[in-house]
């Protein structure tokens, strides 16, 4: 065998991947393309279900049933993007310059939430966040809020909810882009601008824009199929095109319209990908000549 | 794992004489049980099928079964398990009709088994299921108590006219809980939309239970459900839907949200108020002006259930009254069973004239059975009170 | 003057940023010791240890326990397996297509996991017998070895590209053919990565809901259980395995890094 490869050593990669990518397309691609077909399906579980390529009308139907469920998790997901990012540079800037020797127990921190159950955690903001809870219950009793001020059950807990459980996915790419750049170049620049507002203007900002867009992909792709903050932590108002797809597939058993809202919601996922690499992109390369 | 076991079954046998000590009617019973279990085998082994299994793998609704003082064991399961040498599989899994049946109608469809021995679904959902011929029929030859102490209003519905699929496990009455402080002024169904409530209010993901206190506030009725007054019901619901009066839409975990006080009033289950009273007596039952809806759950054998013969025991135990009278003191549902009237009053006297167990006259003219529904009306009412969610 | 406020902002806001990070874990953990009245464990009543002592009293959660950590043993077992081999492929040879392959293992990780979920149940419903189907402990494997794979080849092949190739051909000028300069030079200096990967790999799968929640059938995992047990209030034996979790995977990486950093 080895002999064999020693003859033909370009099969020795195809060789490596072939059992990750043979995995990947009978449990990923696959599924996707039975997915495809089941948009296409008509009927109920009663009667059963057929296929016509007639029934892409189910596409327009779900867009414009659900259209508003899209469009609240395209803002909430922008929104918790924005909070995430705003939050976390901050937080991100000082464990790369100002941490010293906390640097790796600051870093430990920010990823320690992975450490506990996804779903206790949101349990927890949702006992904080409790209208009569820690938090709102001594500052109501107090006077400081009304009596009817809530938090849960609002579009402001579920965005607080995604952007907790997502904040470490941009916190860390911002650091290891901070971590990477070459301090003398700011220096110089301090030098050359006269200021460390400019400097970190012109050459920490645009350095880190890397992270920041990895970063934001990382927050923005699963905030976009979340439906357990919006569930746990949200009201009828809140619903996301997460809790559409789940309810449609496994309460109502509705699989042509689930699938075409998965379908719909991966396309949408990706053209914003393609569309925000396209712009941030351009921009980089500009800040980079200039 | 093996210690953790015999623990397990130590605390239990512990409560259930705890449980027999304070109900002195089942106290000799119970005893008897605990000794009987390990030394006597079960009932004579006709055929292989005929046997008890190891496992029995029941579904039921949460605040469903009778709990032992500290919580941790139900003592009327953990008799039978002795009774039976048998190890009942007892999941709390159904929060919603729909929800698990969109859990079991893969595996039915495909002609598999489901998974689960018993199955305890509403009538409605039970309806469809043997429409859909995926129950099992019961061998009511070796349900003696069953066969005689079923209460005679349960004969002869319609989607089980000669008690073939269907073993009743309570009836329930629909109406409101609330706490004590709401408790002054929501009165009926509308006054869960009063503007002091805004956004402290739930009502059931039940379409059944909701819709027809609606319709009941509307002054339709809900044996005649039409897509009508089924429409007048979402247009009197979905106002207070829109400008966030209903915080959210429940199954059983409207329990969570009332005690912690995310809600303060909701569309709720008389048995589960009961109970939720024990844990904070804060909470309490409101019977709606307009009247109350009721329907029933009913245990099931799904079709090629691993553990028929077990799961048909199961069904009968809890036709036994004494059994049943245990039951039905802890839960404070409506029981199907003869005799249970009797045996609880042995344990408390005042549940034996409780109208919600046993209801009478005077509460019977209060409650309202939802209307059956064709397919497609079934599928036009779900699909709207389905948008209606959200979804 | 300025610099000063700013150093000072910066540094209050870190430590309001770590409370926030670390507030909900603390909040898990102190009311596994509390002592509620009913089911709802959330107002703090009292302290207790009794949780602890019964810690699987609670009927089924000893089970979707074990059933958790077996599911993300086998899992990380065949994903880190399978991954590693690519992520070798992937930053030790050029071949064509290789960008294109790049961008396919991306693509899983660019799906929400609402959609992995609900295109495998898809799958396994039209598959229609077993082993996949009715749905069980092997559809959950599967699922959680396919979203798991194209975690372990990012994480692995991060780790490789800084390797120094040198070494290799160091070893083989010494005589060593691919065989022993695979396992006595790559593997050693790769294994850190395969760790860090399969550290990964099972934290991710011992915590996995949303795809789990399409792909389980009628078995529990541990976050199944926490699902289920949010509807009618957690008991504080959950929170008491939550807490347990997060220590010895706390302790695992303590341990991780301190031999790393003995060996460098």
């Amino acid at each position: 065998m080895i002999a064999f490869l020693r003859r033909r050593p370009g099969l020795l990669p195809l060789l490596l991947l072939a059992p990750a990518i043979a995995w990947l397309v009978a449990f990923y691609v696959y599924p996707a393309i039975q997915m495809l077909q089941a948009s296409l399906w008509s009927g109920t579980l009663e009667t059963g279900f057929a296929f016509s390529w007639a029934n892409a009308a189910t596409y327009p139907e779900a867009l414009d049933r659900y259209s508003d469920q899209f469009l609240r998790s395209i803002l909430y997901a922008a929104v918790s993007t924005v909070v995430c990012l705003a939050l976390a540079f901050p937080l991100a800037y000082t464990i790369a310059y100002r941490a010293g020797r906390f640097r790796t127990l600051l870093l430990f921190i920010v990823i320690a939430p992975f450490f506990t159950s996804f779903l206790l955690r949101v349990l927890a903001w949702k006992t904080v966040l409790g209208d009569d809870g820690f938090l709102l219950g001594p500052l109501k009793s107090i006077g400081l809020l009304p009596e009817e001020f809530r938090i849960l059950a609002t579009p402001i807990a579920v965005i607080f909810g995604i952007s907790y459980n997502f904040f470490p996915f941009m916190v860390l790419p911002i650091y290891v882009s901070l971590e990477k750049i070459d301090r003398r170049l700011v220096e110089a620049a301090k030098d050359l601008y006269a200021g460390p507002a400019r400097a970190f203007q012109r050459i920490t900002l645009p350095l880190a824009l890397p992270g920041v867009f990895a970063g934001s992909l990382l927050v923005f792709i699963p905030a976009m199929g979340d439906f357990v903050n919006a569930e746990l932590l949200g009201s009828v108002q809140t619903r996301l095109i997460g809790n559409v797809i789940q309810s449609r597939f496994l309460v109502n058993n509705d699989y042509p319209t689930a699938a075409a809202l998965s379908f719909m919601l991966m396309a949408g996922i990706l053209a914003a990908v393609f569309i925000y690499a396209r712009v941030l992109g351009t921009d980089e390369l500009e800040t980079g000549i200039g | 794992m093996g210690t953790e076991k015999k623990n397990e079954m130590m605390v239990s046998r512990r409560t259930v004489l705890k449980v027999g000590a304070a109900a002195a009617g089942t106290a000799a019973f119970l005893a008897a049980c605990g000794t009987s279990g390990s030394s006597t085998s079960p009932s004579p082994k006709p055929s292989q099928s005929d046997t008890i299994s190891d496992v029995v793998n029941v579904a039921n609704w949460t605040l469903y079964i009778d709990l032992s003082e500290d919580e941790l064991a139900r003592p009327t399961v953990t008799a039978f398990e002795t009774e039976y040498s048998t190890k009942v599989n007892y999941v709390e899994a159904i929060n919603d009709n729909d929800s698990f049946f969109g859990t079991i109608q893969a595996p039915l469809k495909a002609g598999e088994d489901a998974g689960w021995d018993i199955a305890t679904l509403t009538d409605w959902m039970a309806a469809r299921i043997i429409r859909l011929g995926w129950a099992e029929k019961l061998k009511t030859a070796h349900m003696s108590n069953f066969t005689a102490n079923l209460l005679d209003v349960y004969k002869g519905r319609s989607f089980d006219p000669s008690v073939e699929y269907l073993a009743p496990w309570a009836g329930i009455v629909g109406g409101i809980a609330a706490n004590k402080t709401t408790a002054g002024f929501v009165k009926g169904f509308k006054d869960l939309f009063d503007p002091r409530l805004k956004g402290k209010v739930s009502l059931l993901t039940e379409m059944r239970d909701t819709i027809g206190l609606a319709m009941l506030a509307n002054g339709d009725d809900p044996a005649k459900a039409d897509r009508a007054s089924f429409d007048r019901a979402i247009a009197l619901i979905e106002p207070s839907v829109t400008d966030g009066t209903v915080r959210a839409f429940t199954g059983n975990d409207y329990k969570e949200l009332i005690v912690k006080g995310d809600v303060a009033a909701c569309v709720a289950w008389r048995g589960d108020v009961v109970q939720i009273g024990y844990e904070d007596a804060n909470i309490v039952w409101v019977t709606p002006t307009e009247g109350c809806t009721f329907s029933s759950d009913n245990m099931l054998i799904p079709l090629g259930a691993a553990h028929k013969y077990t799961a048909e025991k199961w069904m009968d135990w809890y036709y036994k009254p004494e059994i049943a009278a245990q039951l039905t003191a802890y839960v404070q549902y409506v029981s199907p069973v003869k005799g249970t009237k009797e045996e609880i009053a042995k344990i408390d006297e005042s549940l034996a004239s409780d109208p919600f167990i046993f209801p009478d006259a005077a509460l019977e003219a209060q409650l309202n059975v939802f209307a059956g529904l064709s397919e497609e009306d079934e599928i036009y009412m779900n699909d709207a009170f389905s948008a209606l969610q959200g979804n | 003057m300025l610099r000063w406020l700013g150093r000072n902002a910066l540094r209050a806001y870190t430590g309001l940023a770590l409370v926030y990070l670390l507030l909900p874990i603390f909040i898990v953990a102190l009311f596994s010791f509390n002592d509620p009245v009913g089911k709802t464990n959330y107002t703090w009543v009292g302290f207790t240890l009794d949780h602890w002592a019964n810690l699987f009293a609670i009927p089924g959660l000893l089970d979707s326990v074990i059933v958790s950590i077996r599911i993300a043993f086998i899992s990380t077992l065949i994903a880190t397996t399978l991954g590693t081999l690519a992520a070798l492929a992937l930053v030790r040879y050029q071949f064509r297509g290789r960008p294109g392959t790049s961008l396919f293992i991306f693509l899983p990780l660019a799906t929400p996991e609402i959609i992995l979920g609900a295109s495998l149940l898809t799958l396994f419903v039209a598959i229609g017998r077993p082993p996949f189907f009715p749905l069980n402990e092997f559809t959950i494997l599967i699922a959680h070895i396919t979203f798991n794979i194209s975690y372990v080849i990012v994480t692995v092949r991060a780790r490789l590209s800084g390797f120094d190739r040198r070494l290799e051909e160091a070893s083989a000028d010494l005589g060593a053919d691919g065989w022993q300069t695979f396992w006595r030079v790559t593997f050693p200096l790769i294994l850190p990565g395969i760790a860090a990967a399969g550290l990964l790999a099972f934290s991710l799968s011992i915590d996995d809901f949303v795809i789990t929640n399409f792909t389980a059938g009628r078995t529990t995992t541990f976050p199944m259980f926490v699902w289920g047990s949010a509807r009618v209030g957690v008991p504080p034996q959950v929170n008491a395995i939550g807490t347990i979790f997060f220590v010895v995977a706390v302790s695992a990486v303590a341990i991780g890094s301190f031999l790393q950093r003995r060996r460098a």
